[in-house]
């Protein structure tokens, strides 16, 4: 998708007001460059409906003069970008990574030369999330060097680039599931599924659906996603274990912890261990 | 050793709806960040605020790791919430949608007096009030 950027060097009490009217214009939010000059940048995708949008938003900007005069000497540009200039600009800075003992992470575009005991997840994370450089990614690849046993069942909610999946697969699993309710992370995962040579059903669905659908429940699951998205999913990641099974519930931060910890217990999960690295923290939780 | 700083990014962006499109990605990419890991963290720690537009500078560090410290919603908001009004208006010069009272206008410059480019609490209060009518309130 291509974007025109519209580029407004403005008096600096204007600031709030101009910034106001981008963001109640549907941009999505602004860039402000306040350091020298006041300068906001907003987007607006290429469509049809483009032409009618800058010209309203023309309108509301004279609009504004009323009120701050110095408005009347606007300096307004507008240039294309295109979403492959700024979406990749990150790569170059993605390198082979160990996590744990035994597991590596490395870009596919980049050589590896592994020793016997590195296990190598071969990931291009594209935009999705998970290049095993977030705290709440390593603390789960960690948890699952320790908890995967060869020919366990593992399901991973919330998958990402899929890069837990594949961990838990190249780890040994002998069956492995991976869900995401986001098309693109599943286009993502599938790809970096395919490149692993891993055996993973990768499914664009809802927890539920897939419990709905006749799954076995599984030994070990990973959910790193966030605690307000962990606490209405309490029952079903319950459902989704057998007794005795672990779920490593990532993706919290400060009094998150607490708000799991309790919609958890009530579905009969408790919490075995508590990992934290940086500001994230990571629940080992087994159901009874 | 500090980590040296390699960019200051500010941005105002939804609470808890933070997306890898622009304005995030085209501000954050060319800088190696991850956008991803950025919205993520973002919209955890602006969970409670959603519907809100959060200001949010972002220090980005050599290595491409990243901090951010979230900022006093924009005066728009502010002033919105003392007026009692869910939007502005679309013709400030001839449509009038609500009032705020200079002490509210006061109060308001006062609160973001620390994230703005002024240390004069009396160009704060300026720019407050030009906001405020250029939204339409009245301020009395």
């Amino acid at each position: 998708m291509d974007y025109c950027e519209i580029r407004l060097t403005i008096p600096p009490d204007a600031l709030e007001a101009v910034s106001n009217l981008l963001v109640e214009a549907d941009t999505g939010g602004v860039v402000i460059d306040d350091e020298h000059a006041a300068v906001l940048r907003a987007y607006l995708p290429r469509d049809e409906r483009l032409t009618t949008r800058l010209q309203s938003l023309r309108q509301s900007l004279s609009d504004l003069v009323a009120f701050f005069p110095g408005l009347a000497e606007l300096q307004q540009e507008e240039r294309t970008v295109h979403e492959e200039d700024w979406a990749n600009a990150w790569r170059e800075h993605f390198h082979p990574t160990r996590i744990g003992e035994r597991l590596v992470v490395a870009p596919t575009w980049e050589d590896f030369l592994p020793t016997p005991n590195d296990v190598v997840v071969r990931l291009d994370p594209g935009m999705a999330f998970g290049t095993g450089t977030h705290p709440s990614t390593i603390l789960c690849l960690r948890a699952l060097e320790e908890l995967v046993q060869p020919g366990m069942r593992v399901l991973d909610i919330g998958t990402g680039s899929g890069i837990l999946a594949i961990a838990a697969a190249l780890l040994g699993a002998a069956d492995v599931v991976a869900l995401d309710n986001d098309p693109l992370a599943v286009r993502v995962a599938r790809q970096n599924v395919e490149d692993n040579r891993a055996r993973i059903q990768v499914h664009y669905a809802e927890l539920k659906g897939v419990l709905q659908s006749g799954f076995v429940p599984a030994d070990v699951a990973t959910a790193n996603l966030t605690a307000s998205t962990l606490v209405p999913l309490a029952a079903d990641i319950a459902e989704a274990l057998r007794p005795g099974g672990i779920v490593v519930a990532s993706g919290i931060v400060g009094t998150g912890a607490h708000e799991v910890e309790e919609a958890f217990a009530a579905c009969g999960l408790h919490i075995i261990r508590s990992e934290r690295l940086e500001d994230w923290i990571a629940l080992w939780v087994q159901r009874v | 050793m500090a980590k040296k700083i390699q960019a200051i990014v500010k941005l105002q962006i939804p609470a808890g709806k933070a997306t890898p499109a622009p304005p995030v990605g085209t501000a954050l990419g060319p800088h190696g960040v991850n956008i991803m890991a950025f919205t993520k963290e973002f919209n955890e720690k602006t969970r409670e605020n959603v519907g809100l537009i959060i200001p949010v500078v972002v220090t980005i560090f050599a290595d491409r790791s990243f901090t951010f410290a979230l900022k006093t919603p924009p005066a728009a908001v502010l002033l919105r919430i003392a007026a009692g009004v869910e939007a502005g208006s679309n013709n400030p010069n001839r449509k009038k949608v609500g009032k705020v009272t200079h002490q509210q206008v006061e109060e308001i410059a006062r609160r973001k007096l620390p994230d703005l480019n002024t240390e004069s609490i009396e160009a704060a209060q300026r720019m407050v009030e030009g906001t405020a009518r250029s939204m339409g309130l009245e301020v009395v």
